[in-house]
């Protein structure tokens, strides 16, 4: 067995870069089971060794109020790795050591990495990093991550730890009189009655600041009573002296330590001038620049994602185009059956099309957004939207992923990782499909153009200022339904601006790509061939005729959408086709009523009323196979089928009831 | 810090006072704010830039280190405590309890002063309206700029846990550094990193403002 390493440490601290300097591409990207907190594995390979290493959730603390926290938490205490390595940043060590320390009196094997050195010495801060290992009792290796200084030297450090025999001792920080008296009492009562995974000390410890999990863990046991009547006692005993519940006291004592500890071994440099990341913010930030800058720069993401990225994807489209014409003409010319051709042509070929024409706009996404991330910027964007964002429900860090909706929903639902809560998250995917994404774009324009030659502009508009209504409306409703209790506070750091290195950014777009492909790739695939199948069965009739299945399905369909004012097999086998990508509604509309006269056909199958009808459903209804796909694989398929069903009732709602009153009128 | 003298302690702190009020702090209004001679306070200068707690530019303007600086706070948080104390509940009259403030805070172990601030607070809250109660504000009401010192925090659950985790701790010092272009929400230094919070979750935490 490989031994296993766990990466820990505050966010924003270098974690992520020093895992990938540790493992290489050799990672592997998942969920951690039942949430949709990001887990990353990776092998390090070292003297021909190999150690699994497993990148923790960044997180201040091990509490565990936060889903971060938890899975951390139960990593250390289940999984036991071999080594704990801890990334501090060590400009701001006080802070950092918070969760270091409850790592040590946790009695784990620990190595601290000082991360960030060079911005140390550039401040002029010295740091004693041998006192501090001798206090601490913990080997220390310093690195600057971003340059790969150091990381030599912390790959042997690991490799000796671990070929090591150690004698861990934890960690012991004073809490005081009042606090000492009821831990030792506790662990007296522990180690008589229970088997704990964790030293009696910390176990105590939580359950004097009544941490819910381990007073779970505890509760109905026989003792379970006298630990709470000493928990009481003490509770009383704190609040009386230091006017102060446990839990508060205990984390006071423990920076107190922390503070003494920085005292003893970190040397402030001069009085600081204002650094260059103050300046910066008082730009950036500022009251009257901030937010044309903000806009300024998500007009630029906009167009790097979009402006350029459209061009690339038409281009891949264009080429799949040409080689299936190509291979057409080759398989023709080898009398190859139609019905293989199309299976190979119509269904593969365009399946893995439908795929890769993403990629561009997934790949040019996550090069904004980890440029965004690393320069600390996105932390500032949430920052400034906040205000705007928190009053409609949702969270300042929302508001990215919802623009990039406008351009495809697909990258947008894989920018919703920016989020850390999972509510905020998943609020954020469910409204997403609500933002008109640009492949609705041309069937807006078609009917508009045709039914509504003079007010072109104002319907394309009012549809995308419906889409935003409705989005609001349904973060509204999804809240009070699905995450009615759950609150998560808001308080975030604000990273100092730095220069993101071009590893990390090519990196993350990298395994974003492919994560793309390998996860929701062959959902789409699949479903691309799916629908070749139903149109082109059975076996001879005409590709999408009212006589395919799909036909037969759209001609049982229409009269669910007779109340809506567009009750014609050929609206729903549209429709049905829309799922697939939303831009060949217009494409089967004009394959059923003949690509020439569609305009005239148009008008006469539907009134204008049908019409907006019409376009409301697709704004609405199921968003593409794309988009579930990708929700699928980034919540799981419980999300996947509630946007799906949601839209689709909403959908044909709103068409409805559009309709109906429209009439009356 | 115990190797610092009291009238070393003393010079530091009046640096700092003066640094404050005038921005440049020179020789000849450091003596007059100690009540010194010039000499002397040139000669404690140079025990104090040994000591690395100062640095003295050109002009002989007097500037304090972050070392300096750091202790320099602390002394005069804790003179503020003091008089608090004095005045506030034993009733010592002002200008005695400003003296004897003077001496007292060279001597103030952190434990003694830590249950000293406990003390005031409780007191505080159980007669609401009395000095130190009245000087306790929201953070959401800290205008730009403004500094304060964590004195309570009266969230709950997880945002409580959060906020104390992150270092927002009694006795803290903590500042508005930004506030953005909407109001809300605002941003504040402690502990040495930069924390952005919503003002309805600012509103739960008390601070002295520091004048
Ligand atoms: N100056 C400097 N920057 C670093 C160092 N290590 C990481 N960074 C940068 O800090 C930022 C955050 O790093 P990241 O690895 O994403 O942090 P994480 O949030 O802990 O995963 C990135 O822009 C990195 O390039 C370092 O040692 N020195």
């Amino acid at each position: 067995m490989e031994a296993k390493i766990a990466l820990a440490g505050n966010p924003n601290s270098g974690k992520t870069t020093i895992f990938n300097l540790l493992c290489g591409t050799k990672e592997k990207v998942g969920n951690w089971p039942g949430t949709t907190v990001e887990k990353k594995e990776g092998i390090l390979e070292y003297r021909g060794k190999r150690f699994r290493v497993v990148d923790l959730p960044g997180v201040y603390s091990l509490s565990a109020y936060s889903i971060d926290e938890r899975i951390a938490r139960d990593f250390l205490v289940n999984e036991k790795p071999d080594l704990v390595v801890a990334i501090v940043d060590a400009t701001n060590i006080e802070r950092n050591l918070f969760l270091v320390s409850q790592l040590l009196e946790m009695g784990v094997n620990l190595l601290i990495d000082l991360n960030m050195m060079d911005i140390v010495s550039s401040k002029g801060i010295n740091i004693d990093t041998e006192k501090l290992s001798k206090l601490l009792n913990v080997d220390i290796v310093e690195t600057v991550a971003n340059r790969g200084i150091g990381i030599d030297e912390l790959k042997g450090r690991i490799f000796k730890n671990l070929s090591e025999r150690k004698n861990l001792i934890p960690l012991r920080i004073d809490y005081g009189i009042e606090m000492e008296e009821a831990i030792e009492k506790i662990e007296t009562i522990l180690k008589e009655n229970y088997e704990t995974a964790l030293p009696g000390r910390v176990v105590a410890i939580k359950l004097l600041e009544k941490d819910p999990d381990f007073i779970k863990s505890i509760e109905g046991k026989p003792f379970f009573n006298e630990i709470n009547v000493i928990i009481e006692e003490t509770e009383k005993r704190i609040e009386k002296t230091y006017g102060e519940d446990i839990e508060s006291f205990s984390i006071e004592r423990r920076y107190a330590f922390l503070k003494g500890l920085a005292r003893e071994c970190v040397k402030k440099g001069r009085s600081e001038t204002a650094s260059l990341s103050d300046k910066l913010d008082k730009i950036l930030l500022n009251k009257v620049l901030g937010l044309p800058l903000f806009l300024f720069f998500m007009y630029l993401l906009f167009y790097l994602v979009f402006s350029i990225g459209n061009p690339l994807a038409d281009l891949i489209d264009a080429g799949f185009a040409s080689l299936g014409d190509y291979l057409r003409i080759i398989f023709e010319k080898q009398a190859f059956p139609n019905w293989a051709t199309s299976l190979l042509l119509d269904g593969i070929l365009a399946g893995v099309g439908s795929v890769l024409v993403f990629l561009p706009n997934i790949a040019l996404l996550f090069l904004g957004i980890s440029i965004l991330e690393d320069s600390g910027y996105l932390a500032r964007a949430a920052f400034l939207m906040d205000k705007i964002m928190h009053t409609l429900g949702l969270h300042g860090k929302s508001f990215i992923p919802l623009l990039i909706g406008f351009g495809c929903n697909v990258p947008a639902i894989m920018a919703t990782r920016t989020l850390e809560s999972r509510k905020d998250r998943l609020l954020t995917i469910l409204i997403i499909p609500l933002m008109s994404c640009s492949a609705r774009l041309p069937v807006y324009v078609l009917f508009a153009n045709a039914f509504f030659p003079r007010y072109q502009g104002l319907v394309v508009f009012s549809l995308y200022l419906i889409g935003i209504l409705l989005a609001l409306f349904v973060a509204k409703v999804a809240k009070n339904i699905f995450f009615k209790e759950e609150v998560t506070p808001f308080v975030m750091e604000l990273p100092p601006y730095r220069i993101p290195t071009l590893r990390n950014v090519l990196l993350q777009m990298w395994i974003r790509s492919f994560l793309f492909i390998k996860r929701a790739g062959t959902v789409i695939a699949s479903a691309v061939i799916i629908i070749w199948a139903l149109s082109s069965l059975p076996p001879g009739v005409e590709y999408a005729s009212q006589n395919s299945i799909i036909g037969r399905i759209g001609s049982i369909l229409a009269p669910v959408f007779k109340p809506a004012g567009f009750g014609n097999w050929q609206a729903s086998v549209a429709l049905l086709f829309g799922i697939v990508a939303k831009e060949t509604v217009i494409g089967t509309l004009g394959t059923l009523y003949g690509e020439e006269t569609l305009r005239t056909t148009l008008r006469e199958v539907f009134t204008p009323l049908s019409a907006y009808a019409f376009l409301l459903m697709t704004l609405i209804y199921i968003p593409c196979i794309a988009t579930i796909a990708t929700i699928k694989k980034e919540t799981n398929l419980k999300w996947a089928m509630v946007t799906t069903l949601y839209s689709l009732v909403l959908g044909w709602l709103v068409s409805v009831l559009f309709y109906q009153i429209g009439k009356v009128l | 810090m115990a190797f610092l003298t009291p009238a070393l302690e003393d010079y530091l702190e009046g640096i700092l006072i003066l640094k404050e009020e005038k921005g440049i702090v020179r020789v000849k209004d450091l003596a007059h704010l100690l009540k010194v001679k010039a000499s002397s306070v040139t000669e404690s200068l140079k025990k104090l830039k040994e000591l690395e707690l100062i640095d003295q530019e050109k002009y002989g303007y007097i500037e304090l280190t972050q070392a300096g600086i750091n202790i320099a706070k602390e002394i005069r948080e804790k003179h503020a405590v003091l008089k608090n104390f004095l005045v506030n509940l034993l009733g010592v009259n002002e200008e005695t309890a400003e003296k004897d403030a003077c001496s007292m805070e060279h001597y103030l172990s952190d434990e003694t002063l830590n249950k000293l601030i406990n003390f005031l607070n409780s007191f505080a809250s159980e007669k609401e309206g009395t000095a130190l109660g009245e000087k306790l504000k929201k953070l959401s009401l800290l205008n730009l700029g403004m500094k304060g010192i964590v004195r309570k925090i009266t969230a709950v659950g997880v945002l409580k846990r959060r906020l104390l985790d992150m270092g927002f701790v009694r006795g803290e010092e903590i500042e508005v550094i930004n506030v953005a272009p909407l109001g809300d929400p605002i941003e504040v230094l402690i502990k040495g990193s930069q924390v952005s919070l919503r003002k309805d979750e600012a509103e739960k935490i008390l601070v002295e403002v520091i004048p």
